[in-house]
């Protein structure tokens, strides 16, 4: 049973699945070099299929997803397009269809139209930038969807509030018509065959990917982002699932991601604006935080995301803050805008440690008890300090974050979840592992495409074959150079983790500016270290749980890591395990070279570009910054004249 | 002077201390959190339970998600 899921909206991203196991997640980024890029074609999907050792004939279902509102860009409609025709193979459950005989006309409806407004009326929005020609294809006839309405019951409308959330049973929500609801039968062509496709929900994917990546037969879950605005499903749900089902229990109003975007760019954070702010929020103190925030939409009686913002500066203006440096980029450690970040980065945590508490409670009111394990999705679960929280204060003694919570999982969401919980295959949970980030394309790293683009540029370079390229890399680091590092398959999410990834040495202070400097960042943002994962508890503290995709922070327990620790003496670890390869190797190597098997550990890629992916682009990168070497595959290079 | 300096040497030493001490709350945290879970919120069970509300089958009645996009950048059910 081949699926191929297809995630049509920012980060767009292709997964194929082969019996329930997960072959590759390609985001489509990483080949067209626009960051959070947006739309498929069917050249991506037939690079995926090649890479994977496999055929258009052999796709036995497609998924499809897309980001809220954003409709699906069909650029070539005679190799792909997509419709809402039914097929012989549409055999499996759909609540909509069975049980409320829904029409694709009523379906469509409801599709959004929103990415074809925008095309059309704001050619400053920064949608824009996400795709090759936008202009070209907002049209009625190439765009399609998108698709963000399933089933409703009335209790959604009903019990809003979080404190109303958490004295409900949702007993007799979590059954087979509601977990059912979240999909629709459609059907994708690809190059003239016409294969059976499931529309699906954003979110229901989303949950999906965290709970069939974890190591758990029993979880709540908390799918949470910055889409959708706190009400309805669009901004995510509580779920609950079990075995090889996934059950939504209630739209959970959060719109924590929202006021975080927001909050970012009044700071004037307009790329990455949430990156940046957690960043900057531990330069400052929280001192405008208030817990009347706490709560959802409506909770706080459907105030704009901005109130909170607002709220900061009335506070800022009483306490005598100087509010001139405002967002101003060269200014961006002065007290306003650390303390406004901190501020928020408080509220957005206190918020979802709320959240946990109420999930823990409806499942105790629900009949089913105490729950050990949680997992956390959607982009709200990037926050690494809000997760560690979570992690350490919460009911839940183990939560699970896959590397790719962004939208970019919604491809492997999807494509489990029909699997999973549609088809209701049996569902074997696994012990989490590193390899879960490790599933770009294969053929990117290939001995012989390596091999070419070392000849294709061998004038510029100086090129030095190595039987163990990892030892040489760590003498590199412990002589204090900054290398690329590339091996392997590229990661899955937007951390690099140490196969596409530019590292230092962390007890170098200068290297903090350094490797800021060489990727063109702001100089006050902070690097994140790898450790082996056995000996992580020597140099950080609350590494009881491996942090392997960078999601968690622990606190740095000694004092000659500077260029990793940051300003409140926090680190965004990666444990670092066999399984990461090479990688691995090369930290232990540092280790009997320098006795700190540490690196700082930063992607692999300039500003605003995505991670590199391919050697011509690491190549690149070598030749027009300051790094001292590249390390690709069994060849260590320089660039020429060094 | 001399206490000033002595104190500032030692401030790694308390950031130990204070991390430690932090590393220890955390381990304690699940504990702590499950014990306040066991304890019962309400000394009467029969009480606390009637607090619970309890959806009907109007409540779960199945139905389609109106949530329509209007131009303009409005949510039906936010315009």
């Amino acid at each position: 049973m081949v699926i191929l899921g297809l995630q049509f909206g920012h980060d767009a991203s292709v997964a194929i699945l082969k019996d329930g196991e997960l072959l590759l997640c390609y985001e489509r980024e990483r080949t067209n070099r626009i960051k959070h890029t947006l739309g498929l074609n069917i050249e991506d999907i037939e690079l995926c299929l090649r890479d994977a050792g496999l055929s258009l004939d052999q796709v036995d279902f497609v998924t499809l997803t897309s980001t809220q509102l954003i409709e699906y860009i069909q650029t070539d409609k005679t190799q792909m397009s997509l419709s809402l025709e039914r097929l012989p193979g549409h055999r499996y459950p759909c609540t909509l269809t069975d049980k409320l005989a829904t029409t694709p006309e009523q379906m469509e409806t409801y599709s959004s139209g929103w990415l074809k407004y925008i095309a059309d009326s704001r050619p400053d929005h920064p949608i824009h930038k996400l795709h090759e020609n936008l202009k070209q294809y907002a049209n009625e006839e190439q765009m399609w969807g998108s698709f963000e309405h399933f089933v409703n019951i009335p209790l959604w409308q009903k019990v809003v509030g979080l404190d109303e959330m958490a004295a409900t049973d949702y007993s007799t929500v979590m059954g087979d018509d509601v977990s059912q609801g979240f999909h629709y039968p459609a059907t994708i062509t690809l190059k003239g065959r016409k294969i059976p496709a499931y529309v699906f929900a954003h979110h229901f994917a989303h949950a999906a990917y965290s709970y069939y990546s974890s190591p758990y037969n029993q979880a709540a879950i908390i799918s949470h982002d910055g889409g959708g605005g706190g009400y309805g499903y669009g901004s995510g749900l509580f779920f609950y699932a079990l075995g090889n089902r996934l059950y939504p229990i209630t739209p959970h109003n959060l719109f924590v991601g929202e006021i975080y975007d927001v909050s970012g760019l009044k700071l004037n954070f307009h790329s990455g604006p949430p990156g940046k702010l957690m960043g900057l929020s531990a330069y400052g103190k929280p001192r405008f935080y208030d817990p009347k925030f706490v709560g959802n939409w409506h909770d706080l009686k459907q105030m704009p995301a901005d109130s909170f913002f607002n709220h900061c500066l009335q506070s800022a203006e009483k306490m005598g803050y100087d509010l001139k440096p405002l967002g101003k980029k060269d200014q961006m450690l002065a007290p306003i805008n650390i303390d406004i970040a901190a501020s928020v980065q408080k509220l957005a945590e206190e918020i979802m440690l709320k959240s946990v508490f109420v999930l823990d409670k409806i499942c105790h009111n629900s009949g089913v008890g105490a729950v050990s394990n949680l997992c956390l999705t959607g982009g709200v679960a990037l926050n690494c300090p809000a997760n560690t929280r979570i992690w350490k204060e919460s009911t839940f003694s183990n939560i699970h974050l896959p590397p790719a919570v962004g939208d970019m999982g919604l491809s492997i969401g999807s494509a489990y979840a029909l699997y999973y919980n549609i088809m209701q295959n049996n569902f074997v949970p696994t012990q989490t592992s590193p390899k879960l980030a490790y599933q770009g394309l294969r053929g990117s790293s290939s001995k012989d495409l390596i091999e070419k683009a070392v000849e294709a540029y061998s004038d510029r370079l100086k090129v030095t074959r190595l039987d163990l390229s990892f030892k040489m890399a760590a003498k590199d680091l412990s002589d204090n150079k900054v290398i690329g590092w590339f091996e392997g398959e590229s990661e899955v999410g937007p951390r690099s983790l140490g196969h596409r990834s530019i590292l230092s040495n962390p007890t170098h202070a200068e290297n903090w500016p350094r490797v800021n400097r060489i990727k063109g960042r702001e100089i006050w943002r902070p690097f994140a270290p790898s450790v082996l994962a056995e000996k992580a508890d020597q140099f950080f503290y609350g590494t009881q749980m491996p942090s392997y995709f960078m999601l968690l922070n622990a606190q740095v327990r000694v004092n000659n890591l500077p260029a990793i620790t940051h300003a409140d003496g926090s680190a965004r670890i990666q444990s670092v395990s066999s399984e990461c390869g090479n990688y691995y190797h090369l930290l232990k190597e540092l280790d009997e070279l320098t006795g700190i098997p540490v690196v700082m550990n930063t992607s692999f890629n300039g500003p605003g570009e995505p991670i590199v992916e391919t050697p011509e682009h690491a190549i690149e990168f070598l030749l027009r910054t300051d790094m001292d070497a590249l390390y690709l595959g069994d060849f260590r290079l320089e660039k020429r004249g060094l | 002077m001399k206490t000033v300096r002595t104190f500032v040497k030692k401030l790694p030493i308390l950031r130990d201390v204070v991390n430690e001490l932090q590393s220890l709350r955390a381990q304690n945290a699940d504990l702590r959190f499950q014990v306040q879970q066991l304890a019962p919120t309400d000394s009467n069970g029969d009480k606390e339970q009637s607090k619970i509300y309890k959806p009907d089958a109007n409540d779960l009645n199945l139905e389609f998600f109106d949530r329509r996009w209007i131009p303009g950048g409005k949510h039906k059910d936010k315009a």
